[in-house]
């Protein structure tokens, strides 16, 4: 068991900078992902701590010594890959004994013919052969030990990824993706899987994924990355729930949040938060608002923005709809249960509540604005003051 | 309420004959994409190899106006031919050596070429160049160095006193010098299927192989390149064995088969039965003998080898 730690973690391909000055304390024992949009630099960050790429400067900690100077084998990782990475040639059961044979097996004892003579090799075969099944049963591909990765289904394959970075017991589990191969009903129960995998080994975890479904469901915190830089680390309700970043408030959730410009809810910001002030003061201001933080009510409602009703979708226990206001290009989603509010058809006109403690105001640089935690009325009020 | 049913069976057989009709055009179709290959295949191929086959059960001799089949006669007289069997454990001593070497340097060169980073284009044309040379130019080009007063080869020896070796006219060396100038021509084509073998590996279990503690040179080699090479290993070996049973013009250009036959290879036997003494029908035996050596090796390649190393 390990914790790990990144400091300043920068790296480069050619020109292009991957990674700027990364700095991430995971716990012993925690489920931490990595998520962000394609190409940020997820994968980048997994390699490094792998010790598979080398960083250009920062250093990595595992446990308790710096492991910069050392290659993936001695660092006490495990990784799964997207692609599962099996070696083709080999059967199951010798796929999920290479870690073991590379680490207990000297040179010798791994060559063909020669090594069944050097002493031990025999008794040492055994061992590993009985730690590999022993982990098969754990996984429940015991049946599969004797096929070729060719003849797995990608779910099996996925297990058999698992199993092989399990056996050699690993301080520290790291998973590339390791279920975007995978159909949408596999995936939700892998994702149960590896969530049990992980409480009943109890090491830590470092998951990159660029599901947000996956990353709120399994972890114990989320790291949103973008560009190569840390946005926000937080447990994935706080995340959802208190962003710091637009792109965070806009990456998580779905459907995703509605982001509006204040200016073009500025005399709606007058009645409902009795904002008062100069509507420049509202310039690059965006307010998000989660679609089931909105709530649609008649016309003419005190403190309610008007809108026309564009479309309805029905998901079964939700109800999605979308709602066009003045000013705004995109229509907003409010998400109410089917049977809540008042008759909704398309082209009806109707309008919009919400609380201001629902708003999450972002200045232009997309930085999260709040005096106390989710205070919007107060933000707004101050800046039209100031 | 009675039409329903009449209605319905005229639809179903309406289908059925519009299932027929497009299984007929499909039929047509792949005849007429396939027939002009078929065609081809059958006159370039399969003709003459019937012909070939007709020809050895004959004692027909080249441009004679008569001949007589003699059954398996010619195939008695060459089971008994010291000669041919000369020839033939040339051939397969050369085969044995030479195409294990080819492929092994081939891998090697493959392998380093892979390793460097800075000059891989120039390397691997400096390699491929031979393959794409005429055989019978770069023979010349052999034959003056390898010539016994002012080849350089013997210069170069002689300046550290070794004896005068006449190169290609001993029998003791003309054999492994042809073999030399094998290797030395077919390297790069093996080189060069391994370079494309390598670009497959997905460099995914490279890295796999590094976190599960295989990253020595050796270790990566013998858990991820040498078996994901196995196929193209296989299929070096098949094509390079058949360039060797086939040797012939450096054969032609550079010993004719001597001293006496110390050099004579089974291509050459068959050149110089059938085109040089006429005797066209044991000629082709030697065809035969010749056709079902190519034919082993493609069906060993296919039915036997590809099973073995192919892993999807
Ligand atoms: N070996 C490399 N050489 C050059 N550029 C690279 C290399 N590896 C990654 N990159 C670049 O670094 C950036 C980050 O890559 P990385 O693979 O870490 O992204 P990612 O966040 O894992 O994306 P994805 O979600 O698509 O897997 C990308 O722009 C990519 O093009
Ligand atoms: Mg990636």
């Amino acid at each position: 068991m390990a914790s790990i730690s990144l400091d300043g973690i920068g790296k480069s391909f050619g020109r292009t900078r991957v990674l700027k000055r990364i700095s991430l304390d995971i716990r012993d024992g925690e489920f931490l992902t990595l998520v962000g949009p394609s190409g940020c630099g997820k994968s980048t960050l997994l390699r490094i701590i792998a010790g598979l790429e080398l960083q250009d400067e920062g250093s990595v900690r595992i446990g308790d010594r710096a492991v910069d100077g050392l290659p993936p084998k001695a660092r006490d990782v495990a990784m799964v890959f997207q692609s599962y990475a099996l070696y083709p040639h080999m059967t199951v059961e010798r796929n999920m004994a290479v870690p073991l044979v590379m680490r207990r097996l000297g040179a010798l004892q791994r060559m063909p013919l020669v090594g069944r003579l050097a002493p031990g090799t025999e008794r040492m075969r055994a061992s590993i052969a009985a730690d590999v099944r022993k982990v098969a049963l754990a996984l429940g591909i015991e049946p599969l030990l004797a096929r070729k990765p060719g003849q797995l289904s990608g779910g099996q394959r996925q297990r058999v990824a698992v199993g092989r970075a399990m056996v050699r017991q690993p301080a520290v589990f790291l998973m590339d993706e390791p279920l975007s191969n995978l159909d949408a009903k596999l995936r939700v129960s892998m994702r149960a899987e590896i969530k049990e995998l992980h409480a009943k080994l109890g090491v830590t975890f470092v998951y990159v994924t660029h599901d947000q479904a996956e990353a709120m469901t399994l972890s114990d915190r989320v790291d949103l990355m973008i560009d190569g830089e840390l946005v926000q680390i937080a447990p994935p309700q706080v995340l959802y729930n208190d962003p710091d970043h637009v792109n965070v408030a806009a990456f998580v959730g779905s459907p995703s949040i509605n982001l509006v410009q204040a200016t073009a809810l500025s005399e709606w910001l007058a009645s409902a938060v009795r904002w008062a002030g100069d509507a420049g003061n509202l310039d690059g201001v965006t307010i998000g608002f989660r679609p089931e933080r909105l709530s649609i009510c008649n016309e003419g409602t005190a403190g309610s923005i008007a809108g026309r009703i564009r479309l309805v979708e029905h998901l079964g226990a939700d109800r999605y709809v979308h709602i066009d206001i003045a000013r705004t290009e995109r229509p907003l989603i409010v998400r109410t249960h089917p049977h809540d509010g008042p008759d909704l058809a398309p082209g009806a006109t109707i309008a919009l509540q919400a609380e201001p403690k629902d708003m999450l105001v972002f200045d232009a640089a997309g930085r999260r604005l709040r005096k106390r935690p989710c205070d919007a009325t107060e933000i707004l009020i101050a800046r039209s003051s100031a | 309420m009675t039409i329903v049913p009449y209605r319905r069976s005229v639809g179903h057989n309406a289908a059925i004959s519009a299932i027929g009709r497009r299984r007929t055009r499909d039929r047509q179709t792949a005849v007429m994409l396939a027939g002009p290959g078929i065609l081809l295949l059958f006159i370039l191929f399969i003709l003459p190899a019937i012909a070939v086959f007709a020809i050895a059960a004959t004692d027909w001799q080249l441009g004679a106006k008569s001949f007589s089949f003699v059954g398996l006669r010619n195939f008695e007289l060459l089971w008994q031919d010291a000669d041919f069997w000369h020839s033939m454990i040339n051939t397969l001593a050369f085969v044995s050596v030479c195409v294990p070497v080819t492929v092994g340097l081939g891998l090697i060169v493959a392998l380093l070429i892979e390793a460097e980073s800075g000059f891989r284009a120039f390397y691997r044309a400096v390699h491929f160049l031979p393959f794409m040379a005429t055989m019978a130019a770069a023979a010349i080009a052999w034959e003056s160095l390898l010539h016994p007063t002012i080849g350089l080869l013997n210069q170069i020896l002689r300046s550290f006193g070794v004896q005068d070796t006449n190169w290609l006219r001993d029998e003791n060396t003309v054999l492994p010098v042809l073999g030399a100038i094998f290797v030395w021509k077919n390297l790069g084509y093996a080189m060069l299927l391994f370079l494309a073998g390598l670009k497959t590996i997905p460099s995914d279990l490279y890295d796999a192989a590094e976190v599960d503690g295989a990253d020595g040179p050796l270790s990566r080699l013998a858990t991820v390149t040498l078996p994901l090479l196995g196929p193209i290993a296989m299929f070096a070996l098949v094509v390079v064995a058949l360039r060797a049973f086939e040797v012939f013009d450096i054969i032609k250009v550079l010993t004719q088969g001597g001293p006496g036959k110390a050099s004579e290879m089974l291509l050459y036997t068959l050149y110089v039965e059938s085109f040089e003494y006429l005797r066209t029908g044991y000629g082709a035996a030697v065809s035969v003998v010749f056709l079902l050596i190519v034919i082993g090796l493609t069906l060993l390649q296919v039915f036997v080898l590809d099973k073995r190393v192919h892993y999807q």
